[in-house]
């Protein structure tokens, strides 16, 4: 399972559908289509990017992405809001003071910083291991650097830095590829990662492990109540195990009793078994 | 005296903003064929320019022995041969490759081995397997051209491996 986490969304643009098949041909099984937003938000904005885009790909999960452009402390995002329309919502702080308040306190599921081009400070171990800490990774796109010598040097260079900071903990490799011809095929980018200084599996975790864990949780954030208990209409059960399993990983809430509950259709809360119930209490603590 | 180690990487490439040529199988939109005039000797040079742009006169001079051991530009798939030191810089000049004579092309590594049969089987297989999914959905007509290609080609390299 390959994950491509973020293909810009753009509905007039005749390359994307090509962009979609490309990676789907490549070997990747799962893609987000990302919408970018800068600037002031409406009081309220639908989701632009419609729910199933190219039904002609059945082995191609499509997800739904939006990616936050943050230049402004004081602003307030309303990304409660957005996390309800999107499937993934990614964070790009522009300075230090963004990154580290997107890596402090802000709700969402993904940082990514743009490294094609200069960085005016370090990244430091504090600061990102704060958002690893949370489960919130940090990713790393590389298609700029394909296009453009001076993206690629700036790209190495910050790559090599961000990976350096978090140990190789926590980084998220994906494409945001304008065109088809800037993907890259799985195994090609995680021999671009070694040699940015990701080992090779560390790389690969970086091209499947941990978007799975990124796509698992924020979905249970969305769906279910406090990412403990989930309402399971009519769905097979083994699907769901694993990504309970994968939620509890990461945001340190050893929750395993919890998870079968939730398969079997939780319902209101009194209705809660004495485990649910302790799961439901321990949640609510932390 | 050590023996010298070497990867072999099976490569392929793709013309991926091209649309897919007049004939061919629409179960397999990305195999475009090579220009004919990319021979070993052409892409090798062309390979070797890369490296000298990424990694420069070091990347050049160090990885600069690999030999292109099998190209087919009718199926655009390929074998070259590198020293295992610098096995990774040659792949990612590969990677880092834009346009291929002049078309835009992505290079795509599907296999290293420390063998070079192993990469032969590996070339047959994919062969094959394409041959099969055109044939899954195009019928007699439509598939004809690629299959006429696919086949040559995996027949080709089945007679190869079986020599060995």
């Amino acid at each position: 399972m390959f994950y491509d986490l973020n293909v810009p969304w753009a509905p007039t643009s005749p390359d994307l559908p090509r962009t979609v098949a490309f990676l789907n041909e490549l070997g990747y099984n799962v893609i987000a289509l990302s919408h970018t937003h800068s600037g002031k938000f409406p009081q309220s904005q639908p989701n632009p990017i419609p729910e199933n885009p190219f039904p002609k790909h059945p082995n191609l999960q499509i997800l739904r992405r939006i990616t936050v452009i943050l230049d402004d402390p004081s602003q307030n995002h309303r990304l409660a809001a957005l996390t309800s329309a999107y499937d993934i919502v990614a964070l790009r702080p522009t300075n230090e003071k963004l990154l580290l308040q997107a890596c402090k306190e802000l709700d969402c599921d993904l940082i990514s910083v743009d490294l094609s081009q200069r960085m005016g400070y370090h990244f430091k171990h504090k600061t990102v291991g704060l958002a690893i800490q949370r489960g919130i990774f940090l990713e790393i796109n590389y298609s700029a650097s394909i296009n453009d010598i001076t993206a690629r040097r700036n790209l190495i260079g910050n790559a090599a830095a961000l990976i350096r900071a978090t140990r190789g903990r926590g980084i998220v490799i994906s494409s945001e590829a304008r065109r088809a011809l800037g993907v890259r095929g799985p195994f090609d980018v995680i021999n671009l990662a070694t040699l940015w200084g990701l080992s090779q599996d560390k790389g690969r975790e970086a091209m499947d492990g941990l978007p799975r864990l990124v796509v698992a949780q924020a979905k249970l954030k969305r769906t279910s109540f406090r990412g403990v208990i989930d309402v399971v209409v009519n769905e097979p059960p083994r699907g769901n195990k694993r990504r309970a399993e994968d939620a509890a990983g990461p945001s340190d809430q050893p929750e395993p009793e919890a998870s079968p509950e939730g398969n079997q259709k939780t319902e209101a809360p009194p209705r809660l078994s004495k485990k649910a119930r302790k799961a439901l209490a321990r949640a609510s603590k932390s | 005296m050590v023996r010298y180690k070497a990867r072999y990487l099976l490569i392929t490439i793709h013309y991926p903003t091209e649309p897919a040529p007049p004939g061919s199988n629409p179960t397999l939109p990305f195999t475009h064929p090579s220009h004919p005039s990319l021979t070993k000797q052409s892409l090798s040079n062309l390979i070797r320019d890369s490296l000298a742009l990424q990694f420069g006169d070091y990347g050049a001079g160090a990885a600069g022995n690999m030999t292109v051991k099998y190209f087919s530009p009718v199926t655009s798939t390929g074998i070259i041969k590198v020293s295992r030191a610098h096995y990774r810089m040659l792949w990612a000049s590969l990677t880092f490759m834009k346009e291929v004579m002049g078309r835009g092309a992505v290079v795509s590594v599907v296999r290293v081995s420390g063998t070079i049969k192993k990469v032969q089987i590996e070339a047959t297989r994919r062969a094959k397997e394409g041959i099969r999914r055109a044939r899954g959905v195009g019928g007699e007509g439509v598939g004809l051209d690629v299959m006429d290609i696919l086949d040559d080609d995996g027949d080709g390299d089945e007679g190869s491996g079986d020599e060995e």
